[in-house]
């Protein structure tokens, strides 16, 4: 053993050797047969769309349909966990029954009945203005100006970004509301 | 059958067992590296590793250059191990997400995806896993990536491709606890022949240092 270098260590465990013949070890893995379960499915990063919070998702798509919702591991604002909201998210995109349009029920009527954006629209417009100069209170009992409506509250909305909530409240304002509150105080 | 699983055992038993206790390493330049750690083992150290490595692999497996290959780098994988337990015990890998091993360098030969969706790579040549973003190419870094999901013996393991570099990597679904990754790199050899028939390449060899693809 004392003539051996290291060198001759080197030759001796094949650092030499090229073209190694695998065939009999390369068979024997083959013996655990792969069941194709799919192919060629896509992830994409994306954000839930519920609220102000910004969950990172990871979107698993396959043929342009999507098959699974899951939070992504990296973002540093949930790392992977999601609320039970979120992790239903699956059943916001592929749903039968989602509203798609604005339904509307008249007055003791029993049927919802599908209106257009601006029917919509012009329905709320109206019914904010009427209730609004029905119980707008220039003073209060004290007799101090304080331009209110208290008969109208807001209640939202956690999927608005900050500067939307900074022209939403501009605008609630600007009607006199004071009843104004957040949907998603948990 | 039972060769892929012995072979996959020992050289993680002699990577475990036989981790010898090196000098400190000195070397100037890259070159010099591989030979500053032979010189660094007594010669009479190296032949009772070579020894015992023969001993696990060499003799019952193969024939010829298989072996030495193996045997070759599982020695490796031997003097390297003390450093690189080390290096695993005192650096954090969550925030180092690049593509090279943060211990030696190398490329990614497998990927695992944690329960909690972490997902890591494992270098395919001292086999240090280290956190890496899930949508990303283990190579180019393109964000988007594709995958096709199989079972093999009643495991999920995908293969993950990149269209815009053609390259793939093996990923695992599960934890690392019941069986060394280097048996589920060898027991999913049929995947490189699938990857390989639909036009993509990896971009290196399997975790026991040998390409079977070829």
């Amino acid at each position: 053993m004392g003539g051996i270098t290291r060198r001759d260590f080197l030759k001796i465990t094949g650092l030499a050797a090229v073209g190694a013949s695998t065939l009999g070890l390369k068979k024997d893995a083959m013996a655990f047969e792969p069941k194709l379960k799919f192919e060629k499915a896509k992830e994409t990063l994306s954000v839930c769309c519920y609220c102000a919070v910004g969950c990172g998702l990871i979107i698993h798509t396959l043929d342009g349909k999507v098959i699974n919702v899951e939070g992504n591991p990296n973002s540093p604002i949930n790392r992977g966990s999601l609320c039970s909201k979120g992790s239903s998210l699956k059943q916001l995109i592929n749903n039968e029954d989602r509203v798609k349009k604005p339904l509307y029920r008249a007055k003791g009527a029993s049927e919802w009945k599908e209106i257009s954006w601006e029917q919509a629209f012009a329905e709320i417009a109206k019914r904010v203005k009427a209730t609004r100069d029905k119980y707008f209170q220039y003073k209060n009992k004290k007799g101090e100006v304080v331009n209110r409506v208290e008969a109208i509250a807001s209640v939202g909305s956690a999927a608005l970004d900050n500067e939307e909530c900074y022209l939403y409240q501009k605008f609630l304002r600007s009607l006199g509301l004071v009843y104004i509150e957040h949907q998603a105080r948990i | 059958m039972q060769r892929v699983f012995k072979i996959a055992e020992n050289i993680y038993k002699i990577k475990l067992t036989y981790g010898l206790k090196p000098k400190p390493l000195k070397c100037a330049k890259p070159t010099e590296c591989f030979d500053a750690v032979l010189s660094s083992f007594e010669l009479d150290d190296l032949l009772a590793l070579q020894e015992a490595v023969s001993k696990e692999i060499g003799a019952t497996m193969l024939e010829g250059s298989d072996v030495n290959k193996i045997t070759f780098f599982a020695a490796v994988h031997a003097m390297i191990e003390p450093y690189r337990v080390d290096f695993v015990n005192s650096f954090s890998t969550q925030n180092w997400q690049k593509s090279r091993c943060p211990f030696c360098g190398s490329k990614a030969g497998l990927g695992n995806i944690k329960d909690t969706g972490v997902r890591k790579l494992i270098c395919h040549f001292c086999w240090t896993e280290w956190e890496y973003p899930r949508t990303k190419c283990f190579d180019c870094g393109e964000e988007i990536l594709n995958y096709s999901l199989f079972e093999v013996s009643g495991r999920d393991v995908r293969v993950d491709f990149c269209e815009s570099c053609k390259s793939y990597l093996k990923t695992v679904i599960f934890e690392h606890s019941e069986e060394p990754y280097v048996l589920w790199d060898l027991k999913t050899l049929s995947l490189d022949d699938w990857a390989a028939s639909k036009g993509y390449k990896k971009p290196t060899p399997s975790l026991v240092g040998i390409d079977f693809t070829k």
